[in-house]
């Protein structure tokens, strides 16, 4: 019989991440089935402790901890797909998981949802182009532009009588400051 | 079905850590009480014989089934799944293994291919909750409520 103890206080002290090569898995876990033994450990209080650590080893080796490990990941990955591009995710199923659309080996720059960082950061530059330039774009058009209405206001005080060169060169600064 | 003796084992140890068995029946009409009674009464009388001092007793019912069918082709039983079940957070989990297991409890797709079990396979399921309904518990009497990991593991 062997005499093998196990400390009362297992749970407090640190734990060390282990990777093993997936064909090794089931060798590794049939080993442990030794430290199931109550033949292995010096008191019941050891064997019930032992027993306990070495099952939740067992039962990390492949399902819990890489499962939580990749879902976290993923989690990470659908946060910042949301909120950079606006891809809308759903979760089809709480156990296991899964959520749709699956991800993709890449991504590209499109705007999935105009309320997304990208989505309001691309709203910001169409209103600048559209209402000060006068460009053409997708979700604003007004009309006329800025810097239309300021050249109008330049060609009315140029045909205006007298001396409005003060004004005028004050408008020509602003527009200058639109170009 | 069941034999018509149960077999009553007396494990004895020497000062050298060595084990040995004493080997006696009992009628297995009897029940475990009865059983564990009349071997400990002949492990008590069998004391004065021998230097060795007890340190085990089993009783073991055994079943027959007739007429024996040979398996089909199918993996070999040295492919065990293992199934682990919980009493509960910070309880020890129970451990149930499953020779030869069937390609078809696996999971199919992922990292965990043809290793894990897949735990919502119908008849994983089915037999989850037979084996939750059913009481069986850790070897501390904590009855387990959930199956909660499986996977290959070579335990022959």
């Amino acid at each position: 019989m062997a005499n093998n103890t196990f400390p009362e206080d297992w749970r407090d002290q640190p734990c060390f991440l282990v990777s093993i090569p997936r064909p090794l898995v089931p060798y590794a876990g049939g080993l442990l089935k030794l430290l199931e033994m109550r033949g292995f450990w010096a008191t019941e209080g050891d064997y019930q402790r032992g027993y306990t650590a070495v099952t939740e080893l067992e039962e990390c080796l492949m399902a819990t901890c890489l499962n939580v490990l990749l879902e976290q990941n993923d989690a990470l990955y659908r946060l910042l797909n949301t909120a950079l591009l606006g891809v809308a995710y759903t979760t089809v199923s709480e156990d296991p998981l899964v959520v749709t659309p699956a991800i993709a080996p890449h991504v590209n720059l499109d705007i999935h949802d105009q309320d997304s960082l990208m989505g309001r950061m691309d709203r910001l530059t169409q209103l600048v182009d559209n209402s000060i330039n006068g460009t053409e774009v997708p979700l604003y058009d007004y009309s006329p532009s800025v810097k239309a209405l300021l050249q109008s206001v330049i060609d009315a005080v140029t045909a205006l009588e007298g001396d409005n060169s003060d004004l005028l060169a004050e408008l020509e600064v602003i527009a200058g400051l639109l170009a | 079905m069941l034999q018509g003796t149960a077999i009553v084992e007396l494990v004895w140890q020497d000062a050298s850590g060595s084990q040995a068995v004493t080997q006696l029946r009992a009628l297995s009409s009897s029940t475990v009480e009865e059983i564990d009674a009349f071997a400990s009464a002949a492990a008590s009388i069998l004391v004065p014989l021998t230097d060795c001092v007890l340190v085990g007793q089993r009783i073991r019912y055994k079943s027959a089934f007739e007429p024996v069918t040979l398996p089909a082709d199918g993996s070999p039983i040295t492919k065990v799944a293992v199934l682990f079940f919980s009493p509960g957070v910070d309880f020890a989990d129970a451990v149930i293994a499953i020779p030869a297991a069937k390609d078809s409890i696996l999971v199919a797709d992922g990292p965990t291919a043809g290793y894990a079990v897949d735990l919502t396979n119908s008849d994983v399921e089915a037999f989850a909750s037979a084996v939750i309904d059913g009481g069986v518990s850790n070897p501390f009497a904590e009855v387990v409520t959930a199956l909660v990991a499986g996977y290959l593991q070579s335990r022959v």
